[in-house]
């Protein structure tokens, strides 16, 4: 038998209602509604199942006692950890120190050769990319963090600052520089990155890694942009295809490391036997 | 099986409380979180492992990671996001690791008990609500378990697995609209 058209309102009455109400701990619908329900067989179901509490498992006495014995015996106090804020601040401190003194031994040799809004330009780029990455990073690794915007955003967002305002600043001239001279600001980034990333993992294992892939991503980012910011100021070469390739690419492989070794991580953390 | 509310669950400020005597070492919190969260933890894992031993071998991994990462709960916060933060990837990676086992692992005459076979459930409809929550798809699955077994609101969940409100949101849509679906079938049948 078909619905009435005055039921069919009646349902769509209680699909609203009861969509208003998702995630609501109020659930009172209004007296039309609850009247239509008493009539309509689908949204009494409807309406039972969505006010109602799922049925949850009892666990055994026996498990429940060996959890108990497991965290007693091994209880401390502990210091609740910093804020969302205090730890994307350590995560930017470790850039700023370890950029500063990375400049201190290699010479600021581009920054001296770069005009004032090249030096402005290029900096808030960078400063950009490190806020998010800090930020994403901090939320990653505190459990239950309300993430404003996802990881890979800030990761994309990171890399198209860098790329694009390298590409408008400086000008596009391949012959410029040589294979060479991109190979060595290459290597140079890499050698730079490879002890920040050391030194964000660290950071980032004083809170909670759970997801190993998106951390490992997302430390790859910060130690290439890391690289990139330090030859950025450093390298005397300004000019485009040089910086987004040679220096792009030292973002790049940074990011590949990453998610190289967060699966690996996560690969033999799921083996048969590995819990 | 038993019914979960805030009764049972525990009011989420008092929560908040064994949280921080757990943080500050005292043993009866922890004893008491325990009690009063591993049975919404145990019905979250078992939205998705079958066998019971499996599901608590996930409950106690679940609380073994909790152990290590409780100094990241901070107490201006509500400790649900939290657990069911950790509890989701200790589900994802138990969850991928028995994948693995199974593919090289042959079939036996003789199976483990299920959870569903051991007669946890007596009520004909929460059966219906459990094969309607299997046949959701795994992302919306998870969504409305934490709404609906741990009370949990909307930003919560959200927290949980760090996605964002209007996701959350859009994802329990999309089970209710297959839980209508799915009603209408039945009532014209």
């Amino acid at each position: 038998m078909r619905p009435s058209a005055a039921s069919k309102n009646g349902c769509h009455r209680v699909d609203r209602e009861l969509d208003a109400l998702l995630g609501v701990s109020k659930r009172e619908l209004s007296s039309e509604a609850r009247r239509h329900i008493h009539q309509c067989q689908r949204c009494a179901a409807l309406y039972e199942w969505a006010i109602g509490e799922l049925t949850s498992s009892p666990v055994s006495g026996d498990v429940q006692s060996q959890i108990q014995a497991t965290l007693v015996a091994n209880l401390k106090t502990v210091t609740p950890a910093g804020s969302m804020w205090t730890r994307a601040l350590r995560f930017a401190l470790v850039v700023i120190v370890l950029g500063v003194a990375a400049l201190g031994f290699l010479g600021p040799n581009g920054a001296r050769v770069m005009i004032s809004w090249q030096w402005i330009g290029a900096g808030i780029a960078l400063l950009i990319g490190t806020v998010l990455l800090s930020v994403s990073l901090a939320w990653q690794v505190i459990p239950g963090s309300l993430h404003r915007f996802p990881a890979h955003l800030a990761i994309g967002t990171a890399a198209s600052a860098f790329a694009g305002a390298s590409l408008l600043l400086f000008p596009w001239d391949a012959a410029a520089s040589s294979v060479a001279q991109g190979r060595a600001c290459l290597g140079t980034g890499l050698m730079l990155a490879a002890p920040a990333a050391l030194a964000f993992l660290l950071l980032a294992r004083r809170g909670a890694v759970l997801n190993r892939v998106m951390v490992g991503t997302t430390v790859g980012a910060m130690s290439g942009l890391f690289g990139v910011s330090v030859l950025q100021f450093h390298c005397p070469i300004l000019e485009a295809s040089h910086i987004v390739i040679w220096h792009g690419g030292v973002l790049l492989i940074s990011i590949a490391a990453g998610v190289a070794i967060g699966y690996s991580i996560t690969y033999f953390q799921r083996l048969p036997g590995a819990a | 099986m038993v019914g979960v509310d805030a009764t049972v669950i525990g009011g989420k400020t008092e929560l908040v409380d064994l949280m921080i005597r757990y943080q500050q070492g005292d043993r009866e919190g922890i004893e008491e979180l325990v009690r009063r969260l591993s049975p919404s933890l145990l019905q979250f894992f078992f939205g998705w492992s079958v066998m019971r031993e499996e599901a608590e071998d996930l409950l106690q991994e679940c609380w073994m990671r909790v152990h290590a990462a409780r100094h990241t709960y901070r107490p201006s916060e509500p400790v649900l996001p939290w657990i069911f933060g950790i509890a989701r990837y200790t589900r994802l990676d138990g969850y991928r690791r028995t994948r693995r086992r199974q593919r090289r692992e042959v079939l036996t005459p003789n199976p483990p008990e299920s959870y569903a076979s051991e007669g946890v459930s007596e009520d004909p409809r929460s059966e219906r609500i459990d094969e309607i929550l299997k046949s959701l798809p795994e992302s919306q699955r998870e969504v409305i378990v934490m709404l609906k077994v741990s009370g949990m609101s909307l930003e919560e969940v959200a927290c949980a697995t760090s996605s964002t409100v209007g996701s959350i949101k859009q994802k329990a849509h999309r089970a209710y609209d297959k839980l209508r679906i799915l009603l209408e079938g039945e009532q014209n049948t």
